[in-house]
């Protein structure tokens, strides 16, 4: 029946060895996984914040005596991490044996039962505490057992967990705790809980060399797009679909111009900020021939982050991906997981129907399988990651393990309209903004915008980039007449962030601000004229 | 095949590396360890070279730029963890 589902059967499902064996999770992230998936599946959290702290004391000192209690049993336990004698930690005995002692009752009585829920949330914090630092590189003087560990967990399997299974629960570092709102991921600062299996994350480790700020060229390439680029391959494709509909694909040109272009606003850039640490091209930009030619050209502390595409043909699907390339470490490719969906209205806005007919809708015929997420850990306060358009839109899969670590920056390579405060990418970026604080850049072509006509009013077909961050509105980016290229400046700011049961990180919370935008005109077009 | 000047590593080798450098203190059989995980020759050249000032001297062009990389990010950090702790005490009051 219903509703018969005991704690103990709850808590099996995630590490099943506690069926006959029910000692201390002694390794960090597997403690905070089990407890928080067990508070976050009763919603108990809620109950026992209602009345929060604990032990509430008339000089108000009680939420301050709770933080530091957790601080002082995590740095017993982190210390007996760091030297190999996690297995013999003992501080937290008392609530492991209260979980332990519930496991015959009903799931539906946690929320009822407040020292069960005074536990779990004491496990909870003193394993989010225990665990910081995990995830980005630090100054490590001493061989730190637990962080090397942890290093080389998140490399292999991508979960900081020991004993359990990916495909049951992972915990992944994180960069944010949401400042709004009250959820699972209210509860933590250093590390997070991702409960799907669909995407499998990556997080990756380059020797970035983080400055007060970063400089980012953006080339809203390409500069113009013809209807004809877009094609019907409903006839061809291995797939069918019902009356009404159809599949589309698009070619992206091979342009002469494209390499010579970047490298001469890469140099002006350069010349106008003293440095330039990445470059962004946006989706379906170019070719994986010119992203290669691209990456040649530029130098080698320069990143280069690119919407890539290859037409359909044949009946095989296309391809429409994200190329991150942070030397050394060599490229890597993570598809598009949404496939994008003209319909009428869209047809319309992009003047497509000479070749895509309005009264039908049109699914982009391109590869998602293999769904994956990147994370690019490049220092101890930046880890980034990178959206292609719908991926940013829709909730499911892959927003939910953004949301759960929080990277600083979120790059969103867009095909699409001008990036204007009221339309959807800006809606989207803030909701980012918001929970877990990630400060996004989104990004489309010149070309795909000067194609989009609004349905009534002017267009504004020159902003090609938005940036959204926690302090301040949408900020829209403008290309200027006669300008190829923007290169922004972000900064970076601290702030301190606050789990729902009172703990702060101590200003350790990063936060990517703009702080400045520069046209870039290739310097050749003046030379010549 | 090279970026530029420095040798690309796979991901296992980045995220190895980058390991590697923050812990010059490590125990020699974890060293050894990790060394032995390393999928490519040239991120074992890297690391060598990192470790050992004479390899580094005779190391090519491409593995010596990785390295001062790898090294310049170290003190990156250091400089990174010594303001995080300047804004922690001051958090702290």
């Amino acid at each position: 029946m219903p509703g018969e589902t005991t704690i103990g059967e709850f808590l099996f499902g995630t590490l099943p060895r506690l069926r006959t064996d029910t000692k201390f999770p002694w390794w960090p992230p597997d403690l905070f996984a089990l407890c928080l998936a067990l508070l976050k599946q009763t919603g108990a959290y809620t109950q026992l914040l209602r009345d929060w702290p604990p032990d509430q004391d008339e000089d108000g000192s009680a939420l301050q005596d709770w933080a530091a209690n957790v601080r002082k049993v995590s740095d017993e336990w982190r210390t007996a991490l760091r030297q190999g004698l996690g297995p013999s930690f003992s501080g937290l005995a008392n609530e492991w044996e209260q979980v332990c002692r519930s496991f015959q009752r009903q799931l539906c009585t946690v929320a009822e039962d407040r020292d069960l829920l005074k536990a779990l949330m004491t496990l909870i914090a003193v394993a989010d505490e225990a665990s910081e630092g995990v995830g980005v590189p630090e100054d490590a003087e001493e061989d730190d057992l637990f962080l090397r560990l942890t290093r080389g967990f998140l490399r292999e399997d991508a979960t900081l967990c020991v004993e359990i299974d990916p495909a049951r629960l992972r915990v992944l570092p994180r960069m944010h705790t949401p400042q709004n709102g009250l959820t699972e991921r209210s509860l933590s600062l250093y590390l997070s809980m991702c409960e799907t299996g669909e995407v499998t994350p990556r997080w990756l480790s380059t020797p970035f060399l983080q400055h007060d700020s970063i400089n980012l060229l953006l080339i809203p390439w390409p500069h113009e797009v013809l209807v004809s680029q877009f094609r019907d391959v409903t006839d061809t494709a291995t797939a069918k679909l019902r009356d009404g509909f159809g599949f589309f694909t698009y070619d992206s040109l091979a342009s002469e111009d494209l390499i010579g272009l970047v490298e001469s606003s890469h140099a002006e850039a350069k010349r106008k900020l003293g440095r330039i640490d990445g470059v962004v091209l946006p989706e379906l930009s170019i070719t994986d021939e010119q992203f290669q030619a691209l990456r040649g050209s530029l130098p080698p502390e320069c990143f280069l982050v690119a919407g890539v595409g290859r037409a359909a043909a044949d009946g095989r699907r296309g391809g429409n991906e994200v190329k991150l390339s942070f030397p050394p470490l060599q490229e890597v490719v993570q598809k598009k997981h949404h496939p994008w969906k003209l319909n009428e209205a869209q047809v319309i806005q992009y003047g497509l129907g000479g070749i895509l007919s309005p009264s039908r809708e049109w699914w982009e015929y391109a590869d998602l399988a293999d769904r994956r997420l990147d994370f690019v850990a490049m220092s101890e306060d930046l880890v980034i990651c990178a959206l292609v358009c719908e991926d940013l839109a829709r909730p499911d899969p892959v927003a939910n393990i953004v949301r759960a670590v929080g990277p600083n920056l979120v790059i969103a390579l867009l095909m699409d309209g001008p990036q204007t405060k009221e339309r959807w990418a800006a809606r989207y970026a803030t909701v980012l903004a918001d929970d877990p604080g990630c400060s996004v850049l989104s990004l489309t072509s010149l070309g795909m915008a000067q194609l989009s006509r609004p349905e009534s009013g002017p267009g504004r077909p020159r902003v090609v980039a938005l940036w959204k961050d926690v302090f301040k509105g949408a900020t829209e980016i403008e290309l200027s007449e006669g300008c190829d290229s923007v290169a922004v400046s972000l900064s970076i700011r601290y702030r301190e962030e606050f789990t729902a049961d009172g703990r702060g990180d101590e200003n350790s919370a990063a936060f990517l601000i703009l702080s400045g935008v520069h046209p870039i005109s290739d310097p050749r077009f003046f030379k010549r004229s | 095949m090279a970026a530029g000047t420095m040798v690309l590593l796979t991901p296992h080798d980045s995220s190895v590396l980058t390991g590697l450098v923050q812990y010059t203190r490590l125990p020699g059989d974890e060293q050894r360890k990790l060394l032995d995980s390393l999928e490519k020759p040239e991120a074992r050249m890297v690391a060598e070279a990192f470790l050992d000032p004479q390899k580094y001297a005779g190391a090519p062009e491409d593995v010596r730029a990785t390295v001062d990389r790898f090294r310049n990010w170290v003190e990156n950090n250091k400089r990174l963890r010594r303001q995080r702790d300047a804004r922690r005490r001051s958090s702290r009051g």
